[in-house]
């Protein structure tokens, strides 16, 4: 490239390499820390505070995030003026001001029987408030409880519906009462009273334990562990942290639970006291106070539990960089450059483009390494996992042969993979918390690095040869045709990439029998999951035998090559829809639909190999 | 080399048929997948997989057809192709050991597999905590048991499978002084207490509990976790004709006696035992949840193994993932019940194990050799065009 007078180097990299300090520029504004004024209210701040919830130690951010996707699908709440709030800002009015929350619309609900019940039949919306649906709370919870009666397959869409709604309803309260005693005063006034009456009868019982009681001071301590424990089980998060001999990162309880213990200790944790003064200064009004307050609370807890907050700083960073979703703008960015390439323009699209995945894939793998560090597990966990790290898997590999070949197909395929298998993880990871825990029979590091790890790069390499024979086919009948050459060259790439495919289905598909053997003492036991798994190995293997014996040219590689990618979106997603098998770990509502026009889409790009020139 | 090949070997070895077995072997697959949502693994296993033929019911007429190949039969064919083709098409050369590596671990996965469906025995070890068990139970296999218990130190135990009771045919065994025939036998049943004005059914049991009872007869289960009530009216019978009547089931727990020459002996119908020379004690079962959540972590059985023939006397830890290897058999982590205090160990015989494990390595090997020299190929095909 370097042997071209200066001018055509320019010519050559002066686009990618703006185009390469964009986008690099546009990932880095995450960094940027949020300016919070002087009365300004900093919710950021507030998000970075450590909590347990589901099983482990988020920050409050991610927390809130994750509540609001359980309840509406989306992570920030319109505004009736159509502006939006923002997760964290939403979590603290629920808790410190219901009054607003209450009149925010929240609830997701779709389904006609459903809307005609709360009444809102005919209306052209979906999403309502707490005070819309309350009055049919008493309905709800009677219909709801009849439904829980029954089996999961024995319920009605309808009853479905209504079981989701009962339990965001729940999530909702119990988020609600996470932080207090019933309404946002409650804490401090349960504080106040612990420590003015309460405190002097526990010191009392402690010093002299018979006799020292009266009947009055035995119903004010009955009173205190009825209220405490009550909210303990209400709580939906655990804010409070104790050291603790075994776990590094602390004990982790609910506000209630902590007080129970202060009726042991007398005192109340300093963090209770933290939390008071928060919720108190947000409920009036006070933002510089409130900042301050967390401001304490934060360097409070980063002296005590130092990992903790860390890591909830960490998972702060990793929300507001918003990765996976800067990573899918720069592939279809990538895409659209491509589309300028192949108008005969004169301008290096072809580079740019390459340079401009090359960028979203850093950032692709940023959130790919982060997200690890933050589960602290190996990169596919779950369905939402799995899809991210497929698309990150088939953009390598498509560059590698956009390096070998340089005929932008590569790049197309990597582009387009890159950008739809992320939008598929967005629309994935829209029902809560994507970092979740891991079942008794999945907790194993090793096999999750291993068998899920290569049988999900075997998907990665199947869809790049789909794309690159949906390519050919498609520019074959709208391209002006493909030359000899270019199917041949076509027919090279898929050959290689089914090689390639096989060899890591095959080895995942043995890895995962032998996981299988290790936990429940069958190596194959014809489970949906497997029998993806094996068609995917049988295709491949049947694609490759149709070619040595000279039974299909290219033009039926890239045919079998699409149906290939078919078979593993069955493999992926199919299977986990026929609801059955010990895999089935990722139940989705409505994807059956994308599911199917995505096969369906695949099936006519098969039939259009057999229109337009014949190769 | 061009070898003397009769056309039927050519036939059998080509690649057409090759993929046309394959492709057999993939709507098969398919068809047992989708079959899944309908009927339980087990039944798709045996209808599907372990069989010749997929059978069909003619509605009505109650005759069977096949319409598929089984999974047996496609097997055997994609055998025969494999060895036919390797007859026929390959020459002995270095460069063709990584295909010959390939296809024998995929032979000897496809024998492994018929190995685990003619031999593997799956049976439950259910302990509660503190307590131990000299036996396994095949919960989807029931037998009929006659038991000697007179002698205080040890049971003489006669017992009968399944298609047995089934055949209709009269029981006897040596040193069992009665003859046991069953009268009726239901493979699926429900069992109700006969209602108070309902009259006694003179054909039914003439003693024990079984009296107060009634049968009827259920389709069999077909579902994963579904499990038959088996049920049969057996009469004994002696020397000087028959003693009485009696209803055995598995729901009925309690064992149902007669006396016979003086002896005590009882019945009773139960999931298939096997005996196991040795002692398995469950000393604690650990039941680990993520903290605020009911998500189980992990789940663990401490038992202590004791076993006279050997002298041996240990402690083990079995855990998901880490099972216990005994004796032929491997012990799993399969599931808990009654509050924790129950651990239920999955024991599988498969004396084939090993030979999925060699099959993987074997084929792994091949598929990597091939593409590392497939790699090479084309470098130096690439390398080659640029000079």
């Amino acid at each position: 490239m370097m042997q071209g007078s200066g001018k055509n180097w320019l010519r050559e990299n002066i686009l990618p390499m703006v185009a390469v300090a964009i986008a690099f520029a546009w990932i880095m504004t995450g960094f940027l820390p949020s300016s919070a004024g002087e009365d300004e209210w900093d919710f950021d701040a507030f998000g970075r505070l450590p909590a347990l919830s589901e099983g482990r130690v988020k920050n409050i951010d991610s927390l809130a995030r994750d509540s609001l996707l359980a309840l509406q699908g989306r992570s920030t709440v319109r505004l009736p003026d159509g502006g939006r709030m923002g997760a964290t800002e939403w979590l603290l009015h629920l808790i410190a001001r219901p009054d607003v929350t209450d009149t925010l619309p929240v609830f997701l609900v779709h389904h006609p029987d459903l809307l005609a019940m709360l009444g809102k039949e005919g209306e052209s919306r979906y999403v309502f408030t707490f005070n819309e649906i309350r009055p049919h709370g008493g309905e709800l919870q009677r219909q709801a409880e009849m439904a829980r009666e029954l089996r999961r397959e024995e319920r009605s869409i309808y009853q479905e519906a209504l079981l989701k709604l009962d339990y965001t309803l729940a999530l909702y309260w119990r988020l609600r009462h996470s932080l207090h005693f019933g309404d946002p005063d409650t804490l401090g006034t349960t504080l106040t009273r612990h420590g003015e009456v309460l405190g002097p009868i526990l010191v009392r019982m402690r010093e002299q334990p018979t006799g020292s009681l009266s009947d009055s001071d035995i119903a004010e301590v009955q009173q205190a562990v009825f209220l405490y424990s009550s909210f303990a089980d209400l709580a939906q998060f655990f804010p409070i942290a104790y050291p603790h001999p075994e776990k590094p990162r602390g004990e982790w309880i609910s506000i209630g639970e902590s007080m129970a213990r202060a009726l042991d200790d007398v005192t109340v944790p300093p963090h209770v006291v933290g939390y008071k003064n928060i919720i108190e200064s947000f409920a009036r009004g006070e933002a510089a106070e409130f900042n301050a307050h967390v401001y304490a609370l934060l360097g409070w807890m980063r002296n005590h539990f130092p990992d903790a907050t860390n890591r909830a700083r960490h998972e702060s960073i990793f929300n507001q960089l918003d990765l996976f979703l800067k990573s899918s703008v720069l592939y279809l960015a990538a895409f659209l450059l491509l589309t300028g390439a192949w108008t005969g323009s004169r301008l290096p699209f072809a580079r740019t483009s390459a340079a401009l995945i090359l960028v979203a894939l850093a950032a692709h793998t940023a959130g790919l390494l982060f997200r690890m560090y933050l589960q602290e597990r190996p990169p596919v966990t779950n369905l939402y996992a799995s899809a991210i790290f497929v698309g990150w898997g088939a953009v390598i590999l498509a560059m590698i042969q956009e390096r070998i070949y340089r005929n932008t197909m590569g790049s197309a395929v990597a582009a387009v993979l890159g950008f739809l298998t992320l939008v598929v993880a967005h629309n994935l990871g829209n029902d809560g918390d994507t970092v979740e825990v891991m079942r008794a029979v999945l907790n194993s590091n090793f096999w999750l690095a291993t068998h899920v790890v290569v049988i999900t790069i075997g998907y990665s390499a199947t869809f790049v040869g789909a794309g690159v024979g949906a390519f050919a086919i498609l520019r074959n009948l709208f391209g002006g045709g493909m030359s000899p050459a270019q199917w041949k060259t076509a027919a090279g790439m898929i050959y290689g990439i089914v090689c390639f495919g096989l060899l890591f289905s095959f080895a995942g598909t043995v890895l995962g029998g032998i996981w299988a053997d290790q936990s429940w003492g069958r190596f194959w036991g014809w489970d949906p999951k497997e029998n993806g798994a094996l068609l995917i190995v049988l295709w491949l293997a049947i694609i490759l035998h149709l070619r040595w014996g000279g039974m299909i040219g290219p033009r039926g590689m890239a045919v079998s090559a699409v149906f290939a990618g078919v078979i593993v979106s069955f493999a992926w997603f199919g299977v986990n829809m026929l609801g059955v098998g010990l895999h089935s770990y990722g139940f989705m509502d409505g994807a059956p639909f994308w599911l199917g026009s995505f096969m369906v889409s695949q099936f006519l790009i098969m039939g259009a190999a057999f229109l337009g020139r014949k190769p | 080399m061009k070898r003397n090949i009769p056309p039927i070997f050519r036939a059998l070895g080509s690649l057409r048929l090759t993929v046309v077995l394959l492709s057999l072997s993939m709507m098969l697959v398919f068809l047992s997948t989708m079959a899944q949502t309908r009927i339980g693994i087990w039944e798709v296993m045996s209808t599907y997989i372990r069989t010749f033929w997929v059978w069909i019911e003619l509605p009505g007429s109650g005759r069977h057809l096949p319409i598929f190949p089984g999974g047996w039969l496609l097997g055997a064919l994609l055998l025969v192709n494999l060895a036919a083709a390797h007859i026929v098409r390959f020459s002995f050369s270095a460069s063709k050991i990584p295909m010959m590596l390939i296809h024998g671990g995929i032979a000897l996965l496809l024998i492994s597999e018929l190995v685990t469906g003619l031999f593997a025995r799956e049976s439950d070890m259910v302990l509660d905590v503190g307590s131990s068990r000299t036996y396994t139970e095949a919960p989807r296999l029931a037998e009929l048991v006659v038991v000697d218990a007179s002698d205080p130190d040890h049971d003489r135990v006669w017992s009968v499978s399944e298609s047995i009771m089934a055949s209709g045919e009269p029981i006897g065994a040596e040193n069992l002084p009665v003859r046991i025939e069953v009268l009726q036998f239901y493979q699926n049943s429900r069992i109700f207490v006969r209602g108070p004005f309902a009259p006694r059914d003179p054909d039914m049991a003439t003693e024990g509990i079984g009296m107060e009872l009634s049968v009827a007869e259920e389709p069999r289960v077909v579902t994963t976790d579904g499990r038959n009530s088996v049920t049969a009216l057996v009469q004994v019978v002696g020397e000087e004709g028959p003693l009485g009547r009696w209803l055995l089931s598995t729901v009925i727990d309690e064992p149902q006696f007669f006396e016979y020459d003086g002896r005590e002996y009882w019945m009773a119908i139960r999931p298939k035992r096997f005996n196991k020379p040795y002692r398995i004690h469950l000393l604690e079962f650990v039941h680990d949840r993520y903290p605020g959540t009911e998500i189980p972590r992990a789940f663990a059985s401490r038992i202590r193994l004791l076993d006279m023939d050997s002298n041996e006397d240990r402690e083990i830890l079995i855990s998901m993932n880490s099972p216990l290897r005994y004796r032929g058999e491997t012990f799993y982590q399969a599931s808990y019940a009654n509050d924790d205090q129950t651990s239920i160990l999955q024991v599988v015989r498969n004396p084939g194990w090993l030979l999925p494990y060699i099959g993987c390595v074997v084929v792994s090997g091949g598929l990597i050799w091939q593409f590392v020299l497939g790699i090479l190929r084309a470098g130096k095909r690439r390398a080659g065009g640029m000079v």
